[in-house]
């Protein structure tokens, strides 16, 4: 192990209030990504993992709608203590994002080029050749034309298009870690395997973390360095890929595992979760 | 056992949409959604098709309930062709055939309350039926999907992912179809109620001799439900079998790239 973690999360606990209702999302949760590493976070809708992620760079509502509490390191530096220009510096820049659906988070107004432009003009200034910067951060993410696509506005561009420019545009600054919350979850199969293959080859390139949010125990499988399950707030188990893949230790996780249909294993009918372990 | 009676016959089955793009003097080749495509669905089982994005499954299933429009092709039921048949005539083939879609958050009516939701139908294919008759039927359906009957005067927002699509699917047994076309019922879903719907699905098949027409991108599901398995890509059937065979020896290019891409642990 790696002496400091890059990242260092500790008793993170995240509340919403609506209407005097407050709801627990995030129950005092421990982790931390050592630098060079893949975390998974698995976990059903509602378990936190999202959440958990947005929260680490303030990109939840800020209070009194959303409470958060405990603390985030970031190379040794507490990120709840920084000025809003003091994470803005982060960011984008050492802490980049990509999300579920590109064609939602994509601008639809401006062009690939444009917006990744912006995203480097941002968190590098001193860089005069942004064009430059945009079509090598394109050719990065195995773009046939990225002149082309540079030129083009998302609605041109098919879902595993619009997926590697939105990743072009988080790894256009270099950051440090990249959060990647369900990449590949409104992708076709055949596309998710070359989205996936290809952080693979970034990650093993760029030396980065990769923070992986899904629900897909396949891809944790042959993704991630460690796994952490999550439910309903709280992690369950964590652990090395292989070791909670094949041999769970928390009843949840088993059940998880078994609910899953798999290729070539038909079952007369399919495992569920027992009552006492549903959400 | 006998071979089981053919229940629905697709034969040369095309769905063109005019391309919209370009001026009106401009020519432009229509998009063939599914282009040319043969099956059949035998009584009592359950025919997967599968495809990626765009690869027609969807049209195709909406095709056979006229909710897409037939460029081409013949749809029986039975021995009754009812590609050609339109409104009033169609309607008695509504009753038979019914449908649930991928996502419960948008096909259930948020103004409606689920009585009303599994009333609807009633009324339309059993006028007959007084009000009594009919909330005894509305809970006997909750309970052919294990749902408890004092949901009944529940909106659909109240209730989670999974139990909204068990209302889809008791929304369609409301009229006793022969024939379901389940449209990526269980996409939407997290594992473990997915695992809950595929199950109870297989439960009523077994229970009420249902028919499917299982469309989904998973193969694994598809697998599991599945007595023979349709591959669509680009608007054509390019394999179709036993799951067994086209899992373990896949024929065509398209169906070995689908399989390879599929991570498996």
């Amino acid at each position: 192990m790696t002496s400091e973690p890059l990242l260092h999360v500790e008793n993170l606990s995240i509340t919403f209030t609506s209407h005097d209702r407050r709801t627990s999302a995030v129950k005092s949760i421990s982790f931390s990504v050592a630098k060079g590493e893949v975390l998974a976070v698995v976990g059903e809708s509602g378990s936190g993992k999202s959440v958990s992620a947005l929260s680490l760079t303030r990109l939840l509502p800020s209070p009194p709608l959303c409470q958060i509490q405990g603390n985030i390191f970031w190379c040794g530096k507490d990120l709840q203590k920084l000025s809003e220009d003091e994470l803005t510096q982060i960011r984008g820049k050492e802490i980049a994002y990509i999300f579920q659906d590109p064609g939602t988070s994509l601008n639809p107004v401006y062009t690939i080029g444009y917006q990744i432009a912006e995203a480097v003009k941002i968190h590098e200034p001193t860089i005069k050749d942004t064009e430059a910067v945009v079509l090598q951060a394109l050719q990065d993410v195995l773009i046939d034309d990225p002149r082309k696509v540079a030129q083009q506005y998302p609605h041109e561009l098919s879902g595993g298009m619009q997926q590697r420019a939105m990743i072009a545009m988080a790894l256009a600054c270099n950051p440090r870690l990249l959060i990647a919350d369900e990449p590949t979850t409104a992708l076709d199969v055949t596309i998710q395997k070359e989205i996936i293959d290809l952080l693979k080859r970034l990650r093993q390139e760029r030396k980065m973390s990769i923070l992986l949010i899904t629900h897909n125990f396949g891809i944790v499988a042959h993704f991630a360095d460690r796994v952490q399950v999550m439910r309903q707030g709280e992690i369950v188990e964590s652990g090395e890929t292989s070791s909670v893949m094949q041999n769970p230790k928390h009843p949840y996780t088993r059940g998880l595992i078994a609910c899953i249909p798999r290729l070539g294993q038909r079952r007369r009918r399919l495992t569920t979760l027992s009552e006492e372990m549903k959400a | 056992m006998s071979h089981p009676e053919t229940l629905l016959t697709v034969k040369n089955l095309s769905v063109h949409y005019p391309s919209r793009l370009g001026w009106f003097w401009q020519k432009n080749e229509p998009k063939r959604a599914v282009n040319d495509i043969s099956f059949t669905v035998p009584r009592g089982k359950t025919v997967g098709l599968v495809g990626e994005s765009g690869s027609g499954k969807s049209t195709t299933g909406k095709a056979i309930i006229k909710l897409s429009p037939l460029t081409s092709g013949q749809i029986f039921y039975k021995e009754t062709n009812i590609g050609v048949l339109d409104g009033q005539a169609f309607q008695p083939w509504r009753k038979k055939i019914q449908m649930i879609f991928q996502d419960p958050y948008n096909s259930l009516n948020p103004r409606s309350d689920v009585q009303s939701i599994l009333s609807e139908p009633l009324e339309i294919h059993f006028p007959n039926l007084t009000a009594s008759e009919r909330e005894e039927r509305c809970v006997d359906l909750l309970k052919s999907v294990k749902l408890p009957a004092d949901y009944l005067r529940r909106y659909p927002h109240e209730f989670s992912g999974g139990q909204r699509q068990r209302i889809g699917i008791a929304r369609a047994l409301a009229v006793q179809p022969e024939l379901i076309i389940c449209d990526e019922p269980v996409s939407a879903l997290d594992v473990s109620v997915q695992a809950e719907v595929v199950n109870l699905l297989q439960d009523l098949q077994e229970q009420l001799g249902l028919t499917y027409l299982f469309i989904a991108h998973d193969l694994a599901v598809v697998e599991q439900v599945s007595d023979e398995i349709l591959v669509m890509s680009q608007g054509k059937i390019v394999e179709a079998g036993k799951p067994s065979s086209i899992l373990s020896r896949p024929q065509h290019p398209y169906t070995q790239k689908l399989l390879s891409a599929v991570p498996r642990f």
